[in-house]
């Protein structure tokens, strides 16, 4: 008993361990990825589309509009889009909680948002999916 | 034992702040909400209106007659920048760093908001008054 009463001291002086994450905290890792990740295609996507619109070359964005019709990048939207649900639903969850909303359902409020991201994705999905094999 | 109870905020001096109090967080949570309603519009509008339809200069031309579409690009180029840059911004000052590099990290992301404004509303004008202020 005193081992495990010692480890559990040293483990709660470690908070940002991943061995000591519940729920709650691989909720807040992965919005946070997510996050970076959307800031990067953010940029991206203005640099793009911006450079393309103001090309010498009339029709460089027709062609980048082409280019992103292909299955790779069809694709990638899709995987991008699961971010953006997470990002989002996971976001009004935590909004509630700024204004002291649920807090004590926190872990309830996750599967609500889970549900509904995962039913946003599927819906997103059903529509775009089929471009990529068309 | 580090506990609830006895931990500590950081002073004021070892937090350094942008000095602008709690604007950028609650500008965060407002932008977070604007942002659901414009990104559901962009989305709507540029891919599930009329799923597999091909996007072209002409057709965006076209679309953009509506002024409140224009509206809704620029305000959302806007507001997604801020929630972004902010966002990458707070991931980085979590890491609780000196004055000096927490104001050059404040200074990029300022600046990088403002080229990346500038770049992406430059690019609404061919499509809205038929020329860019610059091209590439």
């Amino acid at each position: 008993m005193y081992k495990s009463a010692q480890r559990r001291e040293r483990n709660l002086n470690t908070p940002l361990w991943p061995g000591n994450y519940r729920l709650g905290m691989w909720m807040w890792l992965l919005h946070r990825v997510t996050g970076l990740i959307l800031v990067l295609y953010l940029l991206v996507h203005i640099f793009v589309i911006s450079s393309s619109v103001v090309a010498k070359d009339g029709k460089a964005f027709n062609d980048v509009m082409e280019l992103f019709r292909s299955p790779a990048f069809i694709i990638g939207e899709v995987l991008l889009m699961a971010a953006v649900f997470y990002h989002t639903t996971n976001g009004i969850r935590i909004l509630l909680f700024d204004l002291g909303i649920g807090v004590r359902h926190q872990k309830g409020l996750f599967w609500a948002a889970m549900v509904v991201a995962v039913g946003a994705w599927i819906a997103g999905a059903y529509f775009l999916v089929p471009l990529a094999f068309k | 034992m580090a506990t609830l109870e006895n931990a500590k905020p950081a002073s004021a001096a070892a937090r350094p702040s942008a000095g602008v109090g709690s604007w950028p967080w609650v500008i965060q949570r407002l932008s977070a909400v604007l942002l659901i309603v414009f990104l559901g519009v962009h989305w709507w509008i540029s891919h599930f209106a009329s799923v597999g339809e091909e996007i072209t200069f002409i057709g965006v031309t076209d679309r953009l007659k509506e002024a409140i579409l224009v509206f809704v690009d620029g305000g959302m180029l806007l507001i997604a920048l801020y929630h972004a840059l902010n966002g990458a911004r707070n991931v980085i000052l979590d890491f609780t760093l000196g004055r000096r590099t927490t104001f050059v990290i404040n200074a990029f992301f300022i600046i990088l908001g403002i080229v990346a404004f500038i770049y992406g509303l430059n690019a609404l004008l061919p499509f809205t008054t038929g020329t860019a202020l610059f091209y590439r």
